[in-house]
């Protein structure tokens, strides 16, 4: 915490030091939603300039996390709508489980082959609203989409899910 | 409000993905401190692609590759699919050529629908004997990337030992709506080596939902649809979760005659796969022509397949003959020879039949493959192979048919495989024998309850 409030009055040692303690959840959550190594590490670097620039915003400490995942998801936004109309390899799409056990890796196997069977702007909203808890209108400012596109990416998702891994991933 | 069970499963999937941590570091230090950003930016970019390099030639599975594929007993198939596309006008022009080794293929046509990959061409210069005597019609088609799986093929023969030919595989993401890149690699053509790579590039048709749900239980299987889809090249996909009874041993779920409200039509196209299995129940996909856009009910054949009860022989030791169970086919095995890593075995078989439909669907591979003798008797029938018909615990040997008597030869260079410098008593044969063991289940009617 002290190194939050260090930074937030501008101490980039500390700051950087935060950023680093944090690198390995920065490039998990980048791969959540960005599949190219290239622009997962654009993606870090970009957050880390706005990070610097935009410390002194902060006004809570607690929220330093939460702030700069939505900075991360942003960015890594703005790649994937850079990229959605590009080409995909075939070799790039992950596989998925033809038959297996009930293994738990498989299982994360069949999650990964869910989500990425969704349609990409579906699981992008998926992902911001039931993972990392972003309000429909933070996402609808990221995306520059309306809200009622959003909602509806969001019924269209859980539903391609639900459809694929024959399962409700949605109930508690 | 996110949920419980979401978050802790992207949280295992999070956890799942392998990272760089320390490239990731370097991003970040390059990021905080610019002046320094000359060098390091040299040697992050130099380090991001020998991770990007490093990461990919280790993680990609080995090239795959179709095992060899030969035309379908009888006569040759037609592809339905590539003619339902190109009626509706969705067959993309590729119109590449290459040549190697004497033999030019000519691409000249292809889609995406779906999971489906379908890639239209002529392949020319074949030599005398091939196109004569209509032996050794064996190719390969690979690409550098297990996702796809060429599982139907058919061939015409055209003047100047010219064929047209037509290929139909699965892709196993559903990349719809977007373009994707699909390297195709020829790495033997009617007996020829050759290295022939074409880089598709092809726009994925994009699904439209069918709203039907419903389920029913038959002969206590439960058989539930999760979806309905149509593409727009004409082809449509089901995709069905059957659970299977209390204490049923494994099996695979085939449907057939699909009708749809009634009609005489009958839209069914094939299996594209099983996708996902827990103990109990198995989600399958199947393809169709395009499906109407209100569904009251679905009527199908079902049959399950019992894949548990392989035979299995000691290579030195091959049974003279193997009846089927059930059936009239018969496997002759001559006995298999083994020098400097070089397996053959031949065999005939006879006395195939219309309901045969392992031969029918050109699945050879599952006709039978070779294990080490003490490996655990899996009786999964689902195995990935690599190019040469190699998989984890088991290698499909390359069948070359000879038309006139259903002769087959079956020949494996060991030398590169787990299997290398066993011999005769190490190594078993497998016949799988799910296509003597299909029980056809009542007609099945499922109405639309949405």
């Amino acid at each position: 915490m002290d190194d939050i409030i260090l930074a937030m009055h501008g101490d980039l040692p500390a700051l950087e030091h935060l950023l680093l303690e944090n690198a390995d959840y920065l490039e998990r959550t980048a791969y959540l939603y960005l599949s190219n190594d290239t622009d997962v590490q654009d993606a870090i670097s970009d957050t880390v300039l706005q990070a610097i620039r935009g410390i002194k915003k902060l006004q809570k400490p607690q929220f330093f996390k939460t702030w700069l995942t939505k900075i991360l998801i942003r960015q890594c936004y703005r790649r994937y709508s850079k990229r959605r109309h590009d080409p995909i390899l075939i070799e790039e799409l992950p596989v998925v489980p033809v038959a297996g056990n009930e293994l738990s890796s498989e299982q994360r196997l069949d999650l990964l082959a869910g989500l990425r069977q969704l349609n990409d702007a579906n699981r992008q909203a998926l992902l911001m609203h039931y993972f990392n808890g972003l309000s429909i209108l933070e996402i609808a400012q990221i995306t520059k989409l309306s809200p009622n596109t959003i909602k509806s990416q969001l019924l269209r998702g859980k539903q391609q899910l639900r459809d694929w891994l024959g399962d409700d991933y949605f109930a508690n | 409000m996110p949920t419980d069970k979401f978050q802790r499963w992207v949280n295992d999937l999070q956890k799942a993905q392998p990272v760089h941590p320390d490239q990731t570091k370097q991003t970040i230090l390059s990021a905080m401190h610019p002046k320094r950003r000359k060098w390091p930016w040299i040697v992050s970019a130099i380090a991001v692609a020998m991770i990007i390099f490093g990461v990919s030639a280790a993680t990609l599975p080995p090239v795959q590759e179709v095992l060899a594929k030969v035309p379908v007993i009888g006569k040759l198939f037609q592809s339905a699919e590539l003619t339902i596309v190109a009626n509706a006008g969705k067959l993309q022009g590729v119109n590449r050529t290459q040549s190697d080794n004497g033999v030019t293929i000519k691409l000249k046509s292809a889609y995406v629908q779906g999971r489906t990959i379908g890639v239209r061409g002529v392949v020319s210069g074949i030599d005398d004997h091939a196109t004569t005597s209509g032996r050794n019609i064996v190719y390969h088609l690979a690409s550098k990337s297990n996702h796809l799986h060429m599982n139907k093929a058919s061939w015409n023969l055209q003047k100047d030992h010219a064929y047209t030919f037509e290929l139909v595989g699965n892709v196993d993401h559903l990349a719809s709506g977007r373009k994707i890149q699909v390297p195709l690699v020829f790495t033997k053509m009617f007996g020829k080596k050759i290295n022939l790579r074409f880089n598709l590039e092809l726009k994925a048709g994009k699904p439209v939902k069918v709203a039907f749900k419903g389920q029913t239980s038959v002969s206590g299987y439960r058989i539930k649809v999760l979806s309905a889809e149509n593409f727009d090249g004409g082809i449509g996909s089901l995709r069905l979760r059957v659970t299977k009874p209390v204490n049923e041993r494994d099996y695979l779920f085939g449907i057939s005659n699909i009708h749809i409200n009634g009609s005489q039509k009958d839209y069914g196209l094939g299996a594209l796969g099983k996708h996902k299995s827990t103990k109990q129940s198995g989600i399958y996909e199947f393809q169709t022509v395009a499906l109407p856009k209100k569904i009251s009910s679905l009527t199908f054949n079902a049959e399950v397949a019992d894949w548990s009860k392989p035979e299995i022989y000691a290579l030195s030791e091959l049974p003279n003959q193997l009846k089927v169970p059930n059936r009239a086919a018969m496997y002759q095995f001559q006995p298999a020879s083994l020098h400097d890593n070089q397996l053959e075995f031949n065999f005939t078989l006879s006395g195939t039949t219309s309901s045969d439909r392992v031969l029918q669907n050109d699945d050879l591979p599952y006709l039978m493959y070779l294990q080490l003798a003490d490996t655990k008797r899996e009786h999964a029938i689902v195995d990935e192979y690599d190019t040469k018909g190699i998989g984890k615990n088991r290698i499909a040997p390359i069948l070359y048919w000879v038309e006139s008597s259903h002769h087959f030869m079956a020949r494996v260079d060991l030398s590169e495989t787990p299997f290398k410098d066993k011999t005769l008593d190490e190594l078993e044969l497998v016949v799988p024998s799910a296509f003597e063991k299909t029980r056809k289940l009542p007609t099945i009617t499922i109405h639309n309850q949405k």
